[in-house]
Formats: C-alpha cells, structure tokens, sequence
C-alpha cells in the first residue's frame, strides 16, 4: 500500500512537471508568434531609427560612428547617444551571421530575441529569488502584457528592450547582494552597461540611493550602495568618452535631468520636446500599457511585499514599484522603465494567489471586493459636457446683444487624436438655434484647445450654427459668444453639447462610409441634454439622414 | 490538501485561459498599431529617394520623419526627434523653421527656409500634423480647421495659401515640383531656377488658375479707354465674372501709385471691424506690395488671417498686377455689422489721405437670388445701380448687395473727392453668363470719374 501511494504521489509530481514545463514552452511560442506574426520585415515608423543607422555603420565600417552630420544638417556634432545597443547588436551578430542572415533582418528581430533573453533570464531569475511559480507566472504576464509586446516586438528595434533585460539583471543582483555580497559585481556590470544603453539608469540609481538610505546603519551596505551609484557611472564614462571616443557621458545625464525638470515650462522646451510620451499616464493609459492584470494582481503583490517587508526580496522590489509608479504617474515616456518592477510585484501576487490563498483569504477577499468596486466606478467615469448659457435679461428689437456659452468637460479626458482633417477625427461640439433674430458674428476662445465654428445658417426665422471643438480635456472650457440682433419677439434660443469617449463599440451601419467611426456610436457619446424636446433644426452628424437630438430652451 | 490542489488547478486554468485572451487582445492592439501597408510604402518611397536623389541633397521633413529618412535614405534632414534639454535651443528653432515652411502662405516665404538649409527635396506625409502650427504661434487663429480645408462654393479654386496644403492639393507652383506621389506619401524637388526670390511677409492671392485667361482677355482690344477714373465699383466672384474684372482694369487709361481696394469681410473673421493687410500679396503675376506709408497714415490694424481667408480682395490681385506692375495696394476688408458713422469716418480719413494718383475701388457682388433667377437678379441690380449713380445712401440699406459698408464707404470717398459722375461699364449676372448656375449673382462694373471730364 505504501508503494502504491508513493508511486502515485512521484506520478503526480511528473505530470506537474510536465505541465510546468509544457506551459512554458507554450506561452513561448505563443509570445514569438504575437511578436512577429503579420508584421512586416522592416523598421516600424515610430520608432527612433538613428540607433539603426548606428549599428549599421558600425558593422559596415568597422568603427562606432564618431560624429553626426547629417541630423542637424548643416551642423555637424560628435556623436552623443549611448553606444551599448549597437555594440551589443554588432556583437551577437557576428555569431548569427554564420547562419546566412542579413543584418537588416537580424535588426529587425533583435526585440524578440530580447525577449526571448528576457523569457529565460526572468524565469531563471524569479525562480532562483522565490519560486518556480513565481517564475512561471512572470513569464507569462511578460508574453501577453501589452506594454512588453510593444517593447519587444518585431521591428521596434531601440535600447529599450536591452535597457529592461539589463534592468532585470541589476534588480536580481541587488537583491541577492542583500544576501550574498559578491553579487555587488554582477550589479557593477549590470548598471554600468544599463549606463553605457538607456539613459533612464539615472532613475534606477534614485532606487538604489533609496536602499542606500533605508539600509544606512548598516556599514556594509552602505559601502556596496555606495559603490554601486558611483562606480558604473565612471567606468561607463571611460567606456564611451576615451576607448569609444564619442561624447556621450553617464554624468552629462546628469546634467540633462537637471535642465530637464528646471527648463520645462520655457517654450523651447515644450517645442523641442513636443512628446506624446511626455504627458501624465492616467488610469486609463495604464491600463491600455499594463491590462488589468497589472492593476489587480500589482495590488495583491504590494499586500504580499507589505506582509514580508523585512525580507530584501519584498521591500527592493516595492521599493522599485513605488518610484516606477511615481515616474510613470509623471510621465508616460517611462512605461518601459516601469516594467520590470510591476511585472516582478504582479508575479509575487498571482504566485500569493496560487500558493497561499488560505494563509490571506480573508485579506484578499477584502482586495477583491475593493478592486471590483473600484473598477466599476473608474468604468463609468466618462468625459461629459455641460453648459452655462449667459443672456441678457431683456431686450429689444434691431438692437445687438451678446450672448456667451460656455462648454465645460466635467469628465474625464475627452477622445482625441492629432488627424484634425480626416473626416473621422472625434471632437466635442455645440449647436445652437436662434429663433427671431439674426446672428452677426461668433466668437470662441479656448485656451486649451483647437475651436472652429461653422458659417450660420438660416431656415425660415431660425439662424443656427454649429462649434467644434478638439480635444476638450478633463476640466477644460470653451467659451463661444455670438451677437444676435432680435426682429421679433420673443427671442428663443436652443442649445445642446455632446463630448466622445473611448470605447469598442461598433459604428453605426446608417453612417455614412467616411464618417463610419466607433466614437459616433451613441454610447460612445454623452450628450447633454440627454432627453426632452428637439431641437428645431435637423442634422446629419455624420448619417445618410437628418437626426434629431433634445436641446435644452431659453426664451428671452 | 485536496481542496488546495483543487483551487490551485482552478485558478492555475483560469488564470491561463485569461492570459490567453489577453494575448489576444495584445495582438489586436500590436496589429492596429502597424499599418502593413503603410511600412511597406515608406520602405518603397526611400528607396526611391535614394535612387533619384544625391548623398549630398537635403530633405526638408517634419521633425517626426526625420530619423527614418537618414536611417532608410542616407539622406540629410534639418531636425529629427533627437534631442537632449540641453540642445532645445537650437532644435526648437529648426522646428520652428521646419513649421514656417509648411506654414508659409507664399512660396516667396517658403524659399526663405529653402535657401537657409539648401533644401533639394520636401517629403511629405499626407496625415501631416498640422498641430506644429503651434510652434510658430498661428493656433490660436479663430477658425483653423475651416481656414485650411475650406472649399467655398461660389468660388471652388479658393484654397488655403499654406504652403502644405497647396502641396497636398498638389497645386502647381511655380517653385516646386511634384516628383513622388502615392497613397501616403508626396515628394516635392526644388526647382533649380526659382522663379520668386525669398520674400518674408508674403501671402499667395491664389488663383493661379486664371493666369492664362487673364492674359488672353487682356489683349483683346476696347473701343474707349477713360483717363480720370478715381474710383470704381468691380465683381470679386472671379468664377463667372472674370472677363468682367479684366474688362474693367483694361479700360483704364492711366497709371496709379496706389490702389485702395475695399472688400466684404464675408465670414466676419476678423475680430475688428476693418482691417488691413501689411504683407506683400504673391500673384501669378509678381509680387504686390502693400503702401505701408498710406495704411500708417489710416491707422487701421492688420489681420493677415482674415485677409488671406477673405476672397473678396484676392481675387482681384491677379488683375491688378497684370495691368498695373508696378503699383502698391492698400486692402480694407469691411464687416458688415460696421455702422454708417464708422463707414462715414473711415471715408473722412480715406479722402483726407488719398491723392490724384490714387484709384478706390469697391470689390462688391450685388444680387444673390436662389435657386437663380436672372430677370429678378437684374431688376435687383438696376435698383443698386440707380442708388449708386444718384448717391442715394440712404437707400443702400434696402439693396441686395454683399458688401453695405463697402458700397457707402466708397460713395462717401467719392463725394468728398468730387468723383460723381459714373460710367457703366457692364451690368449683367451669373445666371445670364452661365445657365447651369444654382445661384445669380448680380456684377456691376462702373468707374467713378470727375464731373468736368468727358
């Protein structure tokens, strides 16, 4: 009988085993098919292509291109961007070119194999810091995150991706250097080649200057924290200035950060660094980056590193996720600094779930039960419009009289996208009717967005016109004012606003074909008002017949 | 220990099959962001920027595309999206330069950049951004979008005189040419010759069209030529009554300094109620100069935006410059909410200052009948005529015409400068002159000359 149980517990454990490694090697697959299926061979657009022309020319001449002629024609400059990832291309190129493959190709595929790297490594790295479920739940969320799938996808070849596989070494580093000091050379290594790749090492540095602090009574520590802040910084120095010979510097980046933060509201900053990437990551943003998956299972991990905060793989790892999720909250440009941390704390809460419900059922109970409502109230928190209405209180005929509209978004961030010509481009708008008196002239000011008005039209005794307006963001107002003139009394006047929002829905099959666009879908549109009586005047909004909408009255 | 192996298989299975759809969702999100085409596209135009273009050329591109441009052409670009905080200085000046390029309402302004850098080639994406207008504060101009995509009925060649948008039109310009155009993309080659010298403060009048026809009507001979015209009331619907326009500036005899042009402001969009324009005005012709001296003298403010969106006063610039080279102008466009004592001020002001060699013309259209109606619009107009032949102001409220103040102001200029007898030119309408018309619209064509002449 002892036999048998045996023999059955050993069969269990196979098949466990089994599995494991079957998902694996499943969810490996599955994130080089995502990366690379339907993507065409070639450099994506949008991403910063000089590293290309870089690596290129230095596999071509032999050499690191020393200086820049032709990005500021005519100025010609030393070169002054980190050198590490055309290095390290070049590198591993050397060993796939026996292969047969041409070097455009090997560029455009290096994100995925840096995925590939940050596959094993990740897994590899979490099992060794706490368990292979931890381990396997990381490589999982790294395979289907979108943030990370945009990071290492087929095409977007730039430092990023080696930046936040070198992240990853140097966070494990730290970690096991708690325990083990000699790992201060592998975070030496780490750090100083991070240096020599991605500019943002400096906020991986305010980490360690963070544990450096916590960790101050400890003479040991302080050393080995110390050491590693100042030590890659020189020798990455050195690296780049005197054996490259270009005029990148890790402590320029310094300097670079300083201006960067003192310097922003001047305006040839704002337009020298005009970046989509340089606004606020709101929830929404995050969620897009992220999935709810980053957002559940990073706050089950934070309870789990909270409960096990003495322990250094807990509190280092919260501690990178605190000022991640500070630098993110600031801007959006750090999503990828950002990744390492949140996949790591994510894992520790899904393996939290998996392992050790029973342990905290009852305080991830409580969790669960707050991230549903919380998520239930952010997915009814819309864009909406609302108007104030200002008239003169009385009036008379062929005189002139102004009249103010103010449209304010008491929501959140309206949809909004840059392509102000394409006839599917979202905007806020007002209509307004005047009945019994001629409108003269409109004025709108925003000083937070594009506005334009229609000409005024006239049917029988009602002059109407419409107000477009860009991009109207949480808060925002558009203020229109328009002259009319009464030929009779009284004079009344309709009015109605609508703001889009972003969603999936689908467009409506009534529209017509150039204006067929999900945010014209009726649910993805808060209108205000949203019932009572029609306005007088029809109109298309986009339909191959004339709508009516409510509007709200004023007789004056 | 069971119930634990069972929620582990549990949550391991549903967390999978979740991951799974999250997978899938990535993948939709990844595919949205690539347009396969569009890759494979910009992959087919470098490559053919590089086959008919030299190492040493220079692309003009925004900021954006500039990187991809060295990368995949091995071409130079003034600015790319590399830059640290401490370059903003100079980067935020070569974009600004790049943004007064495409910005540029005249390619005598554009050649300014053109020369500055030594361009050879523009590459454009048809989805240009047109927020970068930002960098050189022309945003905040009321009526943006409508300014740039704006196609008047009445006047179908109207065009923004930006030079993107000419280029997205592909407008034929005198100083760049079309090489490369495809769904995406357009590529533009600096003439070797330039045929304008690099002018700041230019606006385009646009209606380059018309060079041809302008030239041809021109030429024909007239029975009567007049000499001591002061004034004169003109069509600006160049559509249909270009002929008419043409006819009247080759029945002048003499020569002008000045020509003092006043128009409707249509759409009302300049925010004061006259304005004028203090640029330099490029025609088909040449380029026009406005008299600074003359509008100094008016105090009146400038509002380029309004005058490079207002038709009124473009249309006629072709004319003037043909028949008078060497002439300077002062636009005035009107809002139609301006009151006859402010009319009869700016006529007092106008007259003080206005000399013998001055010409003031009124660019008005009359009657404005829909569905048209050529018998009521001429009834309409011969009723505008006899007013304005018989200085009768204080009927021209009653008058179907487009331009009141323009009409008053003009007749008031004249009184006060003795120019009362009128000579009709031409009396007709849109409707007569094309029978496919929706609308008519009514053109008088008169002069305004001193009693004593014949």
């Amino acid at each position: 009988m002892k036999t048998k149980k045996k023999c059955s517990k050993i069969k269990n454990k196979d098949y466990f085993y089994i599995l494991f490694y079957a998902l694996l090697i499943i969810f490996l697959l599955i994130g080089i098919d995502l990366r690379t299926r339907n993507i065409p061979d070639e450099i994506t657009i949008n991403t910063v292509s000089f590293f290309y022309t870089r690596t290129k020319d230095l596999y071509y001449d032999g050499v690191y291109p020393i200086k820049d002629s032709k990005s500021l024609y005519p100025l010609t400059y030393k070169e002054n961007y980190p050198p590490f990832l055309s290095l390290f291309t070049v590198g591993l190129y050397k060993i796939i070119e026996l292969f047969n493959v041409n070097l455009h190709y090997f560029i455009v595929i290096f994100p995925v194999l840096m995925y590939i790297f940050l596959f094993f490594f990740g897994f590899f790295m979490l099992s060794q810091l706490y368990n292979k479920i931890t381990g396997l739940f990381f490589i999982i969320l790294l395979t289907i995150m979108p943030v990370v799938n945009k990071l290492t996808v087929k095409g977007y070849y730039t430092e990023e991706a080696l930046g936040v596989l070198l992240i990853l070494i140097t966070i494990f580093s730290i970690i096991k250097s708690e325990e083990n000091i000699y790992y201060i050379f592998l975070t030496i290594t780490a750090l100083t080649l991070l240096a020599l790749t991605w500019q943002v090492f400096i906020f991986l540095l305010t980490g360690i200057l963070l544990l450096l602090i916590i960790k101050i009574n400890s003479k040991k520590h302080l050393i080995k924290y110390l050491i590693t802040l100042i030590l890659p910084i020189f020798l990455a120095h050195i690296i780049s200035v005197f054996l490259i010979g270009i005029d990148y510097s890790p402590i320029d980046m310094f300097k670079e950060s300083y201006l960067g933060i003192t310097k922003s509201d001047t305006t040839n900053f704002k337009i020298a660094l005009d970046r989509g990437k340089l606004r606020p990551m709101d929830f929404n943003s995050y969620v897009e980056e992220y999935s709810y998956f980053g957002v559940i299972f990073l706050i089950f991990g934070s309870f789990i590193c909270l409960k096990n905060i003495k322990k250094p793989k807990y509190y280092v790892i919260f501690l990178f996720v605190i000022f991640s999720i500070i630098f993110l909250l600031k801007y959006v440009k750090f999503r990828f600094l950002a990744v390492v941390p949140i996949l790591i704390i994510s894992s520790i809460g899904l393996e939290g779930i998996y392992n050790r419900f029973k342990k905290y059922k009852k305080s991830f109970i409580l969790i669960t039960i707050i991230i549903t409502l919380g998520l239930l109230i952010i997915a009814n928190y819309n864009p909406k419009c609302e108007m104030r209405l200002t008239v003169p209180e009385e009036i008379q005929v062929n005189e002139t009289y102004n009249v103010t509209i103010q449209v304010k978004n008491i929501g959140r961030d309206s949809l909004c996208d840059n392509n102000l010509l394409n006839k599917a481009h979202p905007f806020s708008g007002l209509h307004v009717e005047v009945e019994n008196a001629k409108v003269i002239n409109k004025k709108i000011n925003s000083l937070s967005t594009l506005v334009q008005t229609m000409d005024t039209y006239s049917i029988d005794n009602i002059d109407w016109f419409e107000v477009k307006i860009d991009c109207l963001k949480k808060s925002a107002i558009a203020n229109v004012t328009f002259t009319l003139k009464p030929y009779k009394l009284p004079v009344k006047i309709n009015y109605r606003c609508w703001i889009p929002t972003k969603c999936n829905k689908k467009a409506p099959e009534d529209l017509r074909s150039e204006y067929r666009v999900s945010w014209r879908n009726e649910k993805c549109l808060h209108r205000m008002p949203t019932k009572g009586e029609f306005c007088n005047v029809k109109v298309y909004s986009g339909y191959k017949e004339k709508q009516d909408y409510s509007c709200f009255s004023e007789i004056i | 220990m069971k119930l634990q192996a069972i929620w582990k298989i549990a949550f391991l299975t549903f967390f999978v099959c979740f991951s799974i759809n999250q997978g899938l969702s990535t993948q939709k999100i990844i595919k949205n962001g690539f347009d396969e085409d569009y890759i494979k596209e910009f992959s087919k135009v470098m490559n053919w920027l590089i086959e008919n273009s030299d190492e040493n050329d220079i692309v003009l591109t925004e900021w954006t595309l500039g990187n991809q441009v060295i990368a995949l052409a091995n071409r130079k670009v003034i600015a790319t999206s590399k830059v640290y905080p401490s370059e903003v200085e100079i980067v935020a000046e070569r974009y600004k330069d790049i943004s007064k390029f495409f910005f540029a309402t005249s390619e005598a302004s554009s050649l300014i950049i053109v020369n500055k850098y030594n361009i050879s080639f523009i590459f454009l994406d048809k989805n240009f951004n047109y927020r970068t207008c930002r960098y050189i504060n022309i945003c905040n101009l009321r009526n943006y979008q409508k300014y740039l995509t704006s196609k008047n009925d009445l006047i179908p060649q109207l065009r923004s005189s930006l030079i993107v948008s000419r280029m997205l039109d592909k407008d034929k310009m005198d100083n760049y040419e079309l090489v490369y155009n495809s769904k995406n993309f357009l590529i533009y080659k600096v003439a070797k010759k330039i045929i304008y010298s690099a002018l700041n403060n230019t606006h385009s009048s646009g209606f380059s069209g018309y060079k041809e026809l302008i030239e041809e009507i021109s030429k024909k001979p007239v029975k009567e030529k007049y000499s001591e015209v002061y004034g004169g009331i003109i069509p600006h619907d160049i559509i249909h009554s270009y002929s008419i326009i043409a006819s009247f500036f080759q029945k002048l005899n003499r020569s002008y300094k000045t020509i003092m042009i006043l128009g409707p402001d249509h759409f009302h969009t300049s925010k004061e109620k006259i304005s004028t324009s203090l640029y330099n005005w490029e025609t088909p012709f040449g380029i026009l100069k406005p008299d600074l001296a003359m509008i100094e003298k008016l105090n009146i403010t400038d509002d380029e935006y309004a005058h490079i969106k207002e038709h009124s006063i473009r249309t006629l610039l072709p004319f003037i410059k043909y028949k008078y080279p060497n002439t300077k102008i002062v636009p005035i466009i009107l809002r139609n909410d301006l009151t006859k004592n402010e009319s009869n001020k700016l006529s007092e002001n106008i007259s003080k200052i206005i000399e013998n060699d001055t010409l003031v013309l009124a660019g008005i259209d009359f009657s404005h009948i829909r569905p048209a109606d050529a018998n009521l619009s001429i009834k309409e107009d011969a009723k505008s005529l006899n007013v304005i032949r018989n200085f009768e102001k204080h009927k021209i409220d009653s008058l179907n015409i487009d331009s009141k103040p323009s009409l008053l102001t003009l007749l008031n200029i004249m009184e006060n400068i003795n120019a009362t007898k009128t000579r009709l030119f031409r009396l007709t309408n849109s409707a007569l002159i094309n029978k496919n018309t929706n609308a008519s619209v009514g053109y008088i064509s008169l002069i305004f000359m001193r009693e004593n002449v014949e």
